[in-house]
């Protein structure tokens, strides 16, 4: 009966190591990491593995030697239990070696985080006349709200003012565009998001972004696809899918009200600027003829939303 | 001992319900606890029942429970509606937190354990005690009755994010759309001079019953209420724990021969202390943004809602999650180091062999204490924050899994070489070791900044949570309460169902949390009413629906473990002084113990862990020196 | 193997502090941490609204603020702190009379405190300093971007309607003055209506970002007039103000029964000098709160 139990023991933690395998193994079932479309996500995806790696291999051996314990030490077994009450020696090793691992996980997560995040914080972009951050192609502003996206697209360069002034009154030619986002690979995006209610949180699971949107601030975030899956086509007036056929999505991802799983838009890759901007130069003529006011908090919104294409 | 001593109770009252006992207080908390957790297990299966059959999950429940039919407003059709979702997950987590495992772990268990443990008559305050149990009902009475005002109990999540939950429109203009046209056509009508400045009640009435979203209205008030009092009620009990742990010991028991419970409770109070007043401030600022119309929490430009605006703000709603995290990481480890205490306790008993490795438990606990306080911005990487601040606190988070693992390894070294006695109990305390491993070990994936930007706010962190606090806390708790069972009651559970209940809660727990890890892992964000609805999560609907199935027959096999225990307490067997044939303080008192513990004052001789002593009779020496025969017929020095 | 050998015997542990007074610094000890909380909290505030601009922030002159008042506020606390003191000497001198004098003079000065604090707020109130419904206009206009110049006069509609009111009652409580002030006050009431003048033409009422400004300039030359004016921040400040004194009344009023309970334990007899905690943790807790006024004093009264 005894060995029951440590055969339970290996069982369960064998049934959950097996589906994160099968999950793995089989991308089929869709039970794995979504497609990953930026250089971040290719990173953060590079440095999951090298953790779970790290965990894996801790899991094993404590696991391990927890269910071994129990297979060979029951209160059954012959002899008697040992009188130790500790080894310092051991003890020493044991605090190193998991720090060691900690620290090579740290080591691997800085470099990554710098990237993702350190630009533009303090957001100098949003300083007094700062243009745009000198690196971008390319810059949306993302206004959340009780319960979907708006993006704000500039169709002309900035103005002069900087980019503060065009995120807070904006030129009269801006697309303003509800739940989609449209980039071109290799385009070096800048966002600015924020929120005129609640907190959300902007997250394209194909980029591995994930952002609050703070009451009050603006927050910037960059991001540079590198798989497209969509092109436009002039004949249709529309985006198609490409050979791809990938759909990506955004969801928010902070709580904000019983409607905050409806948060859902869409990531269209263009596969380069020309796409992209003939897109762009669609959408704007189809909604010339609408007043397009800046994008005031209490702006009325249903003309902004039209202006989607799908 | 160094306590004022009080009389024995005389009548019912002051022994059961006014008592200053801290037995009878700790079974109080015990029972309250064990009301809640049933609550909080319903408020689960809400939650799982919409996540496993989205849009049908009322269909399915009237199914099975054809007479719910009537109570279900006939509005919802078949569906739980998405306010009303949010409240589930929200008073879900609130429950569990702070009225299930907050009261057993401290409430319970350190009102049960730590005088007898040290020796003492009782708590160095036994009124304060009585009041800290007291102050609960409040805290009870605000919480359920949330669940009935207007708009029902609080929906923003248990940690309560501002603006969501404090946001509120102006106190004057409760109606702005019928108001203001009805001061705009009458303009030649002033209303009369008196009747122009609303009282402050009307004032504060207007704010509440006007909220960001249907589910932070007056509930979330209440919600505040409750635990501003739980909170009061837990500084009350940490000040008298760490009072009493360092003022009432019995002669002998030094600090290190305390028992690993005994130090986990310390730890755990002293943590408490320090970081429940910065909760108390933030329930406090949020309690009047939401009320009196301060402006803590409403940025200043104020905020539009779709046609309603919120008053000029100035404040910050960042500030709230500082405050709150900087509770609330410390919390976890409140709800996490008096079970790694019980279980080491447990373990030993059943391992029949001394501690491994006792001192580095001992600072263990007390480094993952300390550091605890410098972890709580791992909660904020995506907020907003200073991503160098996040780097910071990324470098302090990594060194807190040090001490975790230190622990792990200990309590393997401990096993090693023992001879284990497979009880309901051990089992548990077995379990907790074994869950708490791949706790830890998704911690650390959220503990790597860029990481925990893909999986922040998704269901791995759900299934962290729950790996943490239920498959090792709440394991912890059915450990702690299968072993000091003979203790309080004077009766055994009965081990075979105990085992049963192990077997069944530890497949189903698994099978309900691990695949979690998948949903989180494919980005399935957390607290989502329908995630059918995005494409690329439909191919784990199956994975959600394997969930819910594993959760309600894991709230099912419950009902074995509460059988068990209900029954146990009239008709168990009759135990003993010392079932367990362990060595510390409280198994030397009769079961249970009578007013003032002890029948004449222990003198500790020994460490808590003497096990496997190959000189004594029974191979192990109890702290006093006594062995088990003496005790068995009661003879005390 | 010699285990007994290796436990030296048991002492005997005398606590060296007593439980009571362990138990109220422990108490004190989460007490700092309520305090720290709140006064980061609100200097994190303070400096994200005004970003060390001084000209955002209310002057004490608009916030009717009399350092006088908290000057004197603070001589009361400390004097009592001191007559506390002197009872605890008194007690354990078994001295009743100097015992109950010493809690007697504590309890009033302490009383006398909490009425200049009540009515300090009465003040507040009456110049309409309510957190939540000032108007927030502009010192000198700097920093306020446009978008914030459009949700402020959103936000400010409450202020509108209590600055309404209370001029209807002022107007109305005076008929017969007819004064400059009067008839400032009288025009600001019409531009803050809606309506017709006389020859039928329509006047679109002042906007509220327009009325605050208005008020300020009239609040220059009337002084007296009630007229609410409009503070930069002015709602966080209202908000710190109320909360941190709010807070500290609260404690003190709780200290105001534990000395009022010494009291009567000193009358009646009931305060042995051998048992000194209580009247002992009733004086470390009232200097405690003495303390927290000393800090708060300056950062309210003084900057
Ligand atoms: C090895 C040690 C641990 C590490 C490194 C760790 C790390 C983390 C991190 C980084 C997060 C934030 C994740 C996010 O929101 O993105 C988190 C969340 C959480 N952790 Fe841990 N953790 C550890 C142990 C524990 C323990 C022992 C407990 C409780 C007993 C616990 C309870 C929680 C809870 C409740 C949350 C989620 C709070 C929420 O957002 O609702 N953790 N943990
Ligand atoms: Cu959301
Ligand atoms: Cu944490």
């Amino acid at each position: 009966m005894h060995r029951f139990w440590s055969l339970l023991f290996a069982a369960v933690n064998m049934a959950c190591l097996a589906l994160l395998v099968v999950a793995y193994a089989y991308p089929g079932l869709g039970w794995w990491l979504p497609d990953s479309a930026s250089t971040q996500a290719n990173e953060i995806d590079s440095l999951f593995y090298l953790i779970t790696g790290l965990c894996a291999f801790f899991f094993v051996a404590t696991q391990g030697i927890l269910i071994y314990s129990l297979w060979r030490f029951p209160s059954t077994a012959p002899g008697s239990p040992s009188p130790i009450h500790g080894h310092p020696g051991l003890e020493i090793g044991w605090t190193i070696a998991p720090l060691v691992g900690l620290l090579v996980i740290t080591a691997a997560s800085l470099p990554v985080w710098k990237e993702a995040r350190y630009q533009g914080f303090p957001p100098p972009a949003l300083e007094g006349t700062n243009p745009l951050p000198p690196e971008a192609d390319q810059v949306i502003l993302v206004t959340a709200r009780q319960w979907d996206w708006h993006l704000k697209y500039a169709t002309e360069s900035l103005p002069a003012e900087g980019i503060r002034q065009w995120a807070s009154v904006g030129n009269p030619s801006d697309l303003i565009i509800a739940n989609e986002l449209h980039v071109w690979k290799g385009a070096k995006v800048s966002l600015l998001l924020r929120t005129t209610d609640v907190i959300h949180s902007f997250f394209v699971p194909a980029l591995r972004l994930k952002q609050d949107t703070l009451p009050g601030k603006t927050i910037p975030m960059r991001f540079e696809a590198t798989v497209s899956n969509v092109r436009f086509d002039p004949a249709e007036g529309r985006v198609v899918p490409n050979e791809t056929k990938a759909s990506w999505e955004i969801a928010c991802a902070e709580l904000c009200g019983g409607n905050h799983f409806r948060m859902r838009g869409k990531l269209f890759v263009h596969p380069d600027r020309k796409s992209y901007d003939a897109w762009l130069d669609h959408s704007r003529r189809q909604t010339r003829s609408r007043s397009l006011t800046a994008m005031l908090p209490n702006a009325s919104s249903s003309n902004q939303k039209e202006g989607a294409l799908q | 001992m160094n306590h004022d001593s009080h009389p024995a109770p005389g009548n019912f009252l002051t022994k059961y319900v006014f008592s200053g006992d801290h037995k009878i207080i700790g079974i109080q908390f015990l029972f309250s606890g064990l009301l809640f957790w049933i609550l909080g297990g319903l408020l689960a299966l809400g939650v799982r029942l919409q996540l496993g059959w989205p849009n049908q999950a009322l269909n399915e429940l009237l199914k099975w429970f054809p007479s719910l039919a009537d109570s279900i407003p006939a509005s919802w059709g078949s569906r739980i509606s998405p306010e009303f979702y949010t409240m589930l997950f929200t008073m879900h987590a609130t429950v569990m937190i702070f009225f299930v495992v907050v009261p057993w772990l401290g409430g319970a268990f350190g009102n049960y354990l730590i005088p007898l443990m040290i020796g003492a008559k009782d708590m160095a305050f036994p009124k304060l005690n009585m009041l800290s149990y007291w102050v609960l009902w409040p805290a009870f009475f605000f919480l359920l009755a949330s669940f009935f005002v207007d708009g029902g109990a609080a929906g923003s999540g248990w940690t309560a994010y501002p603006t969501l939950s404090s946001a509120t429109q102006n106190a004057d203009i409760p109606d702005p759309g019928l108001d203001a046209a009805a001061k705009a056509t009458t303009p030649t009508n002033p209303p009369s001079p008196t009747s122009m400045e609303p009282g402050l009640w009307e004032r504060i009435k207007n704010r509440w019953n006007s909220p960001a979203a249907g589910q932070s209205g007056q509930g979330q008030v209440y919600w505040l209420l409750a635990l501003i009092f739980s909170g009061t009620s837990s500084m009350m009990g940490s000040v008298n724990y760490i009072t009493t742990i360092l003022n009432c010991r019995a002669p002998g028991m030094t600090l290190m021969r305390m028992p690993l419970t005994v130090w986990g409770m310390f730890v755990t109070a002293i943590l408490q202390s320090l970081a429940l007043p910065v909760l108390t401030v933030a329930l406090i600022m949020q309690f009047l943004d939401r009320t009196v119309g301060t402006v803590f929490f409403l940025p200043p430009a104020g905020l539009a809602f779709g046609n309603w605006q919120t008053g000029t703000g100035g404040g910050q709603p960042l500030l709230w999650q500082h405050l709150f995290w900087f509770y609330s990481h410390p919390a976890v480890y409140i709800m996490i180091l008096p079970a790694m205490g019980m279980v080491s306790d447990v373990l030993v008993a059943f391992c029949r062999k001394p501690l491994f490795g006792y001192k580095p438990m001992v600072f263990s606990m007390i480094g993952i204490a300390g550091l605890g306080f410098i972890v709580w911005g791992h909660h904020m990487f995506q907020s907003g924050m200073d991503p160098r601040l996040g780097t910071g606190f990324m470098a302090a988070t990594v060194l807190i899994a040090v001490p975790s693992a230190v622990k792990i390894f200990n309590w393997l070294a401990t096993i090693w070489g023992s001879r284990i006695r497979f009880t309901s109990a051990s089992l548990n305390a077995l379990a907790f070791i074994s869950m708490f491993i791949i706790g830890g070990l998704s911690g650390i994936y959220m503990a790597s900044t860029p990481v925990d930007i893909y999986i922040h706010d998704t269901y791995f962190i759900v299934a962290h949570i729950h790996y943490v606090l239920f498959l090792s806390s709440m394991f912890g708790i059915y450990a702690g309460i299968h072993f000091w069972f003979p203790k309080m009651f004077g009766r055994t559970m009965n081990d075979s169902l105990g085992k049963v209940h192990f077997f069944l809660t530890f497949l189903l727990a698994n099978g309900t949390f691990f695949p979690m890890h998948i949903l989180g892992i494919r980005g399935h964000p957390r607290r989502y009413y329908d995630p059918t609805i995005f494409d690329w999560l439909a191919s784990v609907q199956p994975l959600n629906q394997f969930v819910s199935i594993c959760a309600i027959l894991l709230g099912l096999v419950q009902v074995i473990f509460l059988a068990n225990f209900l029954f146990s307490i009239f008709f168990g067997p009759k135990s003993g002084r010392n079932p367990w044939e362990a060595n510390t303080l409280e198994w030397e008192t009769p079961s249970p113990p009578g007013h003032g513990n002890f029948e004449t004052t222990p003198i500790v001789l020994h460490g808590p862990y003497e096990y496997a002593v190959t000189t004594a009779i029974n191979g192990r020496f109890s702290q006093t020196g006594l062995n088990r025969d003496q005790i068995q017929q009661g003879n005390h020095p | 193997m010699n285990a007994l050998a290796d436990y030296p015997s048991p002492t005997l542990e005398v606590p060296t502090f007593p439980s009571a007074k362990l138990a109220m610094w422990l108490f004190l000890a989460t007490e700092v941490m309520l305090f720290s909380g709140l006064l980061a909290g609100c200097y994190v505030l303070k400096a994200g609204a005004t970003g060390g601009n001084p000209n955002l922030w209310p002057t004490r002159e608009q916030t009717h603020i009399q350092p006088w008042l908290g000057t004197l506020n603070t001589i009361l606390l400390v004097v009592s702190s001191l007559c506390l003191s002197f009872a605890l000497n008194a007690l354990k001198s078994g001295n009743i009379k100097g015992t109950m004098g010493g809690f007697g003079l504590g309890f009033v000065l302490g009383s006398a405190f909490l009425g200049i604090k009540a009515w300090e707020y009465r003040d507040k109130f009456h110049h309409g300093l309510i957190p939540g419904s000032i108007a927030e206009a502009i010192n000198n206009n700097q920093t306020h971007d446009s978008k914030r110049m459009q949700m402020l006069s959103s936000g400010q509609r409450v202020w509108l309607d209590l600055q309404r009111g209370q001029l209807e009652k002022y107007v109305h409580d005076h008929p017969n003055q007819q004064g400059p002030d009067m008839v400032a006050a009288k025009a600001f009431l019409a531009s803050l209506r809606d309506g017709k003048k006389a020859n039928g033409d329509y006047i679109r009422p002042l906007s509220p970002v327009e009325a605050a400004q208005e008020a300020n300039r009239i609040l220059e030359k009337y002084p007296d007039l009630p007229v609410y004016p409009a503070l930069p921040n002015g709602n966080l400040w209202a908000s710190f103000y109320f909360t941190l004194t709010g807070i500290h009344a609260t404690h003190l009023f709780a200290g105001l029964i534990l000395i009022a309970i010494c009291l009567i334990r000193a009358i009646s007899g009931g305060l042995p000098p051998e048992n000194l905690d209580f009247a002992e943790n009733t004086a470390l807790y009232w200097h405690f709160v003495d303390l927290v006024w000393l800090f708060l004093f300056p950062l309210i009264y003084l900057i």
